[in-house]
């Protein structure tokens, strides 16, 4: 009852303050001041100042797209037993959508927002303040600027294509993307419903924003130009149309498509669109999944997985604390030694933040820091990124066609 | 000329006189602040509903370059019903919606009657227990059943681990009997049949069987005094119960969420969820529109029929001894077929949830597979992202809030409940009497999913004195309390009519202010009558997940919500585990009340 | 001084009149009985008094102090009139016991301690309930219930006590009791009572003075002897009175300067001379007012006994006289009649005659004179 008055209380008052949009950017100037965020932000932080303000404030939430925040947060608490995480896995797409609708509301409940979705994040919720970038000053060297402005990389995250191992011993089953409309992958090929997942839709949409890389194989494949079906705008279009007249099967869950391709002993494994730390199942539950990374366009579809501070936060000090944290110690070098587990001891001193995405498939963006086993190859990889721009101005067209394509 | 001005001041006075005498009487200055806060609450949001549907929204900018939100276009109107888009964002879901919505409605009514016709008219066998055991699957949220169906049919078709009958033949299933419309209509039926059951029994139950025998005695054969007398008696009854059925059917997210969203089989309510969880809201609107219009237009079509009003949400519980038929052997027959039919709604279901939440991993049923880690583990243990339910803090938050949504609900339905029937028992007849009636029964019209997806464009923003309660608990417990206001009305209107108005009147002649009348005459005395809608709203709303599955935030997370998104996950055990607490505490809350208020007569709404 | 009084007080209910203009004045510490058929507007006139229903037009006013007036629409709500009221359903909250029932309305009011519980041990013993106060109403009986009410006006001590038929739920011995019971604690009280009912016994019995309603329109306002003996009209006639009156159509003659009523063959001859053309007339004549003789004599009415039915102290015959059935009523206990026959005869004292159109009275002024001096 307490907190809901004072629910209550603070949506009344932001209600009041919140009837003119200047008086809201006074309210959000004001607030990056005390914060000492954006402009605010000092040339040289005082850490310890900052962490003595963020145990005062006690408390932080975060709104995350991925399920290992519980994991992070967990971390965070054994180093800061004095502050509370309160970190909900709600996925990219109710992650922006809660943010937006609760700051409309002018409820400020969250502090950190850790989610991919890269045009929204860039063209709606930073410009329109819902967040902040926030970088701590001793990273900035250490990362590359793209990663960090706009806004800052918590991850690189990719969606792979992923293969069973264990029935294609020898080599990759497949070299060519196109080679996946063929009959022999008829219901063989799996993606998660970009419906509800930005990643996915991110995915698609990055497709269609390289149909020329996908129009050029299909000629190395097929040896003659690609004649795009009715309606199709171009190459990656038709691709994605040819994939679902070939019975792309839609899962709604990332994990159970890792556990269709990796399934050990089938005789006809399907390939996968999966996320790539899902490669890390193969420890864990005995998968033999592997990723496709010399197929023709490419096989890895990289994006960015975003971490910020939610504007008008009411623990900007627990939040910078808890980026800090989530980038890893200032210690790490890239020659750092790391000991199993990494959730423990003295590796999670170092890593911090880092060591429950130290695995294959979530790459921090520093360039200061060792590679996780399995990934070493990950800088020279041949990667695929969506561009903000083009996301922004065609996610809708895509998520559109994707309706009309699979309603039939 | 002064002789004029003299009279005009003098009506003046007297019409201030009358202004003051109004608003003295505190009858009708309630009716004024209810009449205007219902109107807030549910006049508005219609309004809203229709204006968001033809402005252009935030999220159309990728389409309407260069138009400004807030302006006026038929977007989406265009968009949804004529455009290459039509097919799969209307026009499919909308005959989804109404196959589903048919026929389970068809088949809610077949069963009710029929139980209906067992419990009253026949002498089948324990009659009590038959009676208690059919309404039994009122007890659970309505898409336990659809996740037990998915335990148990689940197929290869979206992968994850299969399902119990793949598991024991070998075999899986095909896809029409795991997903899509034929087990969304079961499981659809096997709960919502209990309305049916309850509006035909009662009705059946005042049918005198004299009526009938009368008929036997003038020589009609029993199918004739069936079709002329009784029939006739008992259809307003039907046509109530077809309406309400149809209506919570069609508004029902839950079941055709678990069993149709996995391939895309995608109803009016799933579609909303969809649009709107993607922040389109003109579409989500557009189509929160066609269903309301479908629930009147529904209304409309029963009162011309069959001429039934304000019937739709009065019903009892109570069975009355009839004139019993006398089933000779098939009683054993029949009493079996109830117990078959309560196994297969409540025994099995449950049954499989709690395998379900002991498998350590997914899929295997073997007895080596059982694990309490889903009731008490930590996190780590057999799963290193989610821990039981016991010791996962987003559960157990949920489940505190699933208590203190319902009792709030709860103790809002008794409050409005006894101001409107109060006022209108008070003001019987007048206009504002009748006014405030209409309006309470107004939130039947709106579907659950709608009324969340207009809840969620009103309070997304301040709106003149009501601040934006978005992500705030009291909009939860406040759409909960406004949903349920025909029912709360309802009962708060037989409770006050309960009261001989001279109670009260003996207090005001005695001198009695009307704050002391309410204190310690009026609002003990309409209590009794009260609990029992309070206990109907509290266990409505623990299970209730259409309603808010739009509206819950992070912090706000109920159960009934946790468990959904439980469900996109892969953690069928976690929702087996956490199904099951739920059903723990709405029974066990159930049975708390029902001791406390021993003496109070229940029912069921 | 008028304690109550009604000037011209109207009730509509939508376009329906209950009450036309209605003038009543009720004397300070009077027992006053509104009686007529159930519809006849009397309950509704109790509670415009009480303040339970507002008038639509006229004036009301309570000890001097006008507490309604339809000219500029001041109305006093009920809570602010002071007065005492049981009702017919005795209005006892169920959720109270039965000393807290007496006492709620003394609490809120903010009496001292001392006085509350004073009050309240007097009212119960006046009643009688002196063990029954920690009890909850429903589990006494009617009687006891009824018996709170009145505990309850007793500590209320008001000076204007309406009842509305409070006797009506109670058996019949019980009725007599408590009719009994009432008069005496309207006495004691000295306090203006207005009492509403149906029933006449009440009526005449309780009252100083009865206003007979009908169709909102008062009939008669008199002492229990005059609306008993001088009916202003046939209805209040015909509705007082057990068993009813017997009513003739007749002719009427002038003779020589004397009124003479013809009916049925017979004459009476009647004591004072009615300032009346001749014509036909209604006659009445209440069954006790019959002489009835074994043998045939001129001037008297022939009649069969029909059936014959003992009450105790008294016997009704109900009779025949050429079809039209008569009832006489003697003062003694008779099984059965040994003749088939009687002959009626009538007292000219005792006839009543009314106007067949009007159905008022006609009198002679010496009469009325007569009356009204005995008054």
């Amino acid at each position: 009852m307490g907190m809901l008055t004072k629910r209550v209380a603070i949506a009344t008052f932001a209600c009041l303050i919140g009837t003119a949009a200047c008086a809201q950017d006074a309210a959000f100037d004001a607030w990056l001041k005390t914060a000492e965020l954006g402009a605010n932000q000092p040339k040289d932080e005082n850490w310890e100042e900052i962490v003595k303000k963020a145990k005062a404030e006690g408390e932080v939430t975060v709104y995350s797209s991925s399920s290992t925040v519980n994991a992070l947060a967990e971390d965070f608490m054994k180093l800061y037993p004095e502050i509370k995480v309160n970190a909900y896995d709600l996925g990219s797409e109710k992650t922006i959508e809660k943010v937006v609708r609760e700051q409309q509301a002018g409820i400020f409940a969250v502090d950190v927002v850790n989610t991919a979705g890269t045009a929204q994040m860039f063209y709606d919720l930073l410009p329109n303040h819902r967040i902040v970038n926030y970088v701590p000053r001793y990273l900035e060297a250490k990362i590359p600027v793209e990663l960090r402005e706009p806004l800052l990389t918590q991850v690189i995250e990719a969606t792979v294509l992923m293969y069973n191992s264990d029935t294609y011993k020898d080599a990759p089953p497949v070299t060519n993307v196109w080679q996946l409309t063929e009959p022999a992958w008829n219901k063989r090929f799996a993606m998660k419903s970009p419906l509800g997942s930005l990643t996915s839709l991110a995915l698609l949409t990055s497709i269609v924003e390289h149909a020329d890389d996908f129009a050029k194989s299909y000629e190395k494949y097929a040896g003659k130009p690609l004649v795009l079906s009715d309606g199709m705008e171009n190459a990656g279009y038709e691709f994605l149309h040819r994939l679902l007249k070939n019975d792309l099967v839609i899962y709604d869950s990332g994990s159970k498509l890792a556990t269709a391709s990796g399934l050990k002993g089938q005789a006809k494994p399907p390939i996968t669109f999966s996320s790539m730390h899902y490669i890390n199942k193969n420890g864990s539950d005995d998968y033999a999944n592997a990723v496709l990374y010399d197929i023709d366009p490419a096989g890895v579809f990289a994006y960015s997985t975003y971490v910020a501070i939610a504007g008008q936060s009411t623990h900007p000090n627990a939040a910078k604390l808890f980026i800090a944290f989530q980038m890893g110690s200032k210690d790490l070098t890239a020659d750092t030694k790391l000991e199993k587990p990494y959730r423990d001891g003295e590796s999670l001193k170092k890593l911090q933040g880092m060591a429950a995405y130290f695995k294959v498939g979530t790459f921090s963006p520093r360039t200061d820091v060792p590679l996780p086993k399995g990934g070493e190859n990950w800088p020279k990889v041949r990667k695929m990124f969506g561009s903000a721009e083009y996301q922004r101005d065609h996610v809708a067209e895509v998520n559109d066609f994707w309706v009309v394509e699979t309603s039939n | 000329m002064t002789l004029f001005s003299e009279t005009a001041s003098r009506d003046g006075q007297r019409w201030m006189r009358r202004v003051a005498h109004f608003v003295s009487a505190p009858e009708r200055l309630i009716a004024l602040g209810l009449a205007i806060l219902l109107g807030l609450l549910v006049i508005v949001p219609l309004f809203q509903l229709v204006r968001e549907t033809i402005t252009v929204q935030p999220y159309d900018s990728a389409y309407l370059p260069g138009r400004q939100p807030g302006e006026l276009t038929l977007f989406h109107y265009e968009r949804v019903f004529g455009s290459r888009l039509s097919w799969a964002l209307f026009y499919k879901p909308f005959m989804n919606s109404l196959v589903t919505a048919f026929g389970a409605t068809i088949i809610c009514l077949a069963l009710g009657a029929l139980l209906a016709w067992i419990v009253v008219r026949t002498n089948v066998p324990y009659r009590e227990f038959v009676n208690t055991a059919v309404v039994m699957p009122y007890m659970l949220p309505s898409w336990v059943m659809a996740l037990a169906w998915v335990t148990f049919f689940k197929n290869d078709r979206v992968g994850g681990a299969s399902g119990v009958f793949a598991y024991l033949f070998g075999v899986q299933p095909p896809d029409w009997i795991a997903f899509g419309g034929i087990p969304i209509i079961i499981c659809l039926s096997l709960h919502y049949y209990v309305y049916g059951f309850l509006i035909i029994s009662g009705s059946l139950a005042t049918v005198d069987s004299q009526l009938e025998e009368a008929g036997a005695i003038a020589g009609m054969s029993r199918l004739r005094q069936f079709v002329s007398i009784t029939a006739p008696l008992v259809l307003p009854a039907v046509g109530s119960a077809v309406v309400m059925t149809f209506i919570r059917v069609i508004g029902s997210f839950g079941t055709p969420a678990v069993l149709g969203m996995p391939i895309r089989y995608f109803v009016l309510p799933t579609q909303i969820y969809a649009a709107i969880g993607s922040r389109n809201v003109g579409d989500g609107y557009l189509l929160a529109l066609v269903l309301v219009l479908m629930a009147v237009l529904f209304i409309w079509i029963n009162q011309r029929m069959i001429g039934v009003r304000k019937s739709f949400v009065t019903m009892s519980g109570k069975g009355f001894r009839r004139r019993e038929i006398d089933l000779g052997r098939a009683k054993w027959l029949v009493f079996t077929f109830v117990v078959v039919l309560m196994c297969v709604t409540v025994v099995l279901p449950l049954g499989l949830l709690v395998l379900q939440s002991l498998s350590r991993t997914a899929g295997n049923y073997d007895l080596s597979n059982l694990t309490l880690h889903y009731w008490i583990g930590a996190r780590g243990g057999v799963n290193a992202i989610y821990a039981g339910v016991f010791q996962n803090p987003q559960i157990l938050h949920a489940a505190w809030n699933s208590l203190r949504l319902a009792f709030f609900t709860a103790i809002a339905t008794g409050i409005l409940g006894f101001l409107i029937g109060y006022v209108v028992v008070k003001t019987r007849g007048s206009l504002s009497s009748r006014a405030l009636e209409l309006a309470a029964f107004l939130p039947y019209i709106f579907p659950a999913v709608a009324f969340g997806a207009i809840y969620i464009g009103m309070f997304s923003r301040p709106v003149g004195p009501i601040p934006a309660l978005y992500g705030t608990f009291a909009l939860l417990v406040l759409i909960a309390a406004v949903k349920n206001l025909p029912y709360t009305s309802r009962t708060g209107i037989a409770a006050m009519l309960q009261i001989d108005k001279s109670l009260e009147e003996s207090a005001r002649v005695q001198g009695i202010g009307w704050v002391s009348r309410v204190r310690h005459i009026v609002a003990p005395l309409a209590a009794s009558g009260l609990v029992s809608g309070m206990l109907l709203s509290f266990i409505g709303t623990m299970r209730e997940l259409s309603l808010i599955i739009l509206l819950v935030t992070p912090s706000t997370a109920v159960l009934a919500s946790v468990i959904y998104t439980y469900q996109t996950d892969d953690v069928p055990q976690l929702i087996g585990a956490a199904t099951l607490l739920l059903v723990a505490l709405v029974v066990g809350c159930n049975i708390l009340f029902r001791l406390v208020f021993r003496n109070t007569k229940m029912g069921f709404a | 001084m008028n304690e109550v009084s009604l000037k011209g007080i109207t009730k509509y209910y939508g376009a329906h009149l209950a009450i036309p203009p209605l003038d009543l004045e009720i004397p300070k510490g009077k027992f006053v009985t509104l009686l007529g058929p159930s519809g006849c507007g009397k309950t509704t006139t109790l509670r415009v008094i009480a303040g339970l229903e507002q008038p639509s037009g006229g004036e009301l006013t309570l000890a001097g102090k006008t507490v309604y007036s339809g000219r500029d629409g001041s109305f006093v709500p009920p809570e602010k009139r002071g007065l005492g009221f049981i009702f017919q359903s005795y209005a006892l909250w169920p959720n109270m016991k039965v000393d807290k029932n007496i006492t709620l309305a003394l609490h809120q009011a903010k009496r001292p301690k001392d006085e509350i519980d004073a009050r309240l041990a007097e009212a119960l013993k006046k009643v009688q309930l002196e063990q029954y106060g920690s009890r909850f109403p429903s589990e006494q009986s009617g009687g006891q219930q009824q018996r709170v009410a009145v505990a309850r006006l007793i500590a209320a001590r008001n000076s204007i006590l309406l009842m509305d038929e409070p006797l009506s739920n109670l058996d019949a011995v019980l009725r007599t009791e408590m009719r009994t019971e009432l008069k005496r604690l309207s006495r004691d009280l000295g306090a203006t009572t207005v009492y509403v009912t149906h029933d006449q016994v009440e009526a005449l019995t309780m009252s100083d003075i009865i206003v007979v309603m009908k169709d909102g329109v008062i009939q008669q306002i008199g002492s229990p002897y005059e609306i008993y003996h001088e009916p202003a009209n046939l209805f209040v006639a015909e509705f007082i009175g057990d068993p009813r009156i017997n009513v003739f159509d007749g002719m009427l003659e002038q003779r020589n300067g004397r009124s003479v009523l013809k009916l049925h063959g017979v004459e009476v001859m009647l004591e004072q001379a009615i300032a009346r053309e001749a014509g036909p007339v209604t006659c009445a004549i209440r069954p006790e007012h019959f002489n009835l003789h074994e043998t045939a004599l001129d001037n008297r009415l022939a009649a069969e006994v029909d059936v014959v039915q003992p009450t105790g102290s008294q016997t009704i015959l109900s009779l025949s006289a050429n079809g039209t059935p008569i009832t006489a009523l003697i003062p003694r206990f008779v099984e059965s009649w040994p003749s088939a026959k009687v002959w009626l005869e009538f007292v000219a004292r005792n006839m009543m005659v009314f106007d067949p159109k009007t159905g008022k009275i006609i009198t002679s002024t010496a009469a009325t004179r007569a009356r009204s001096n005995a008054a």
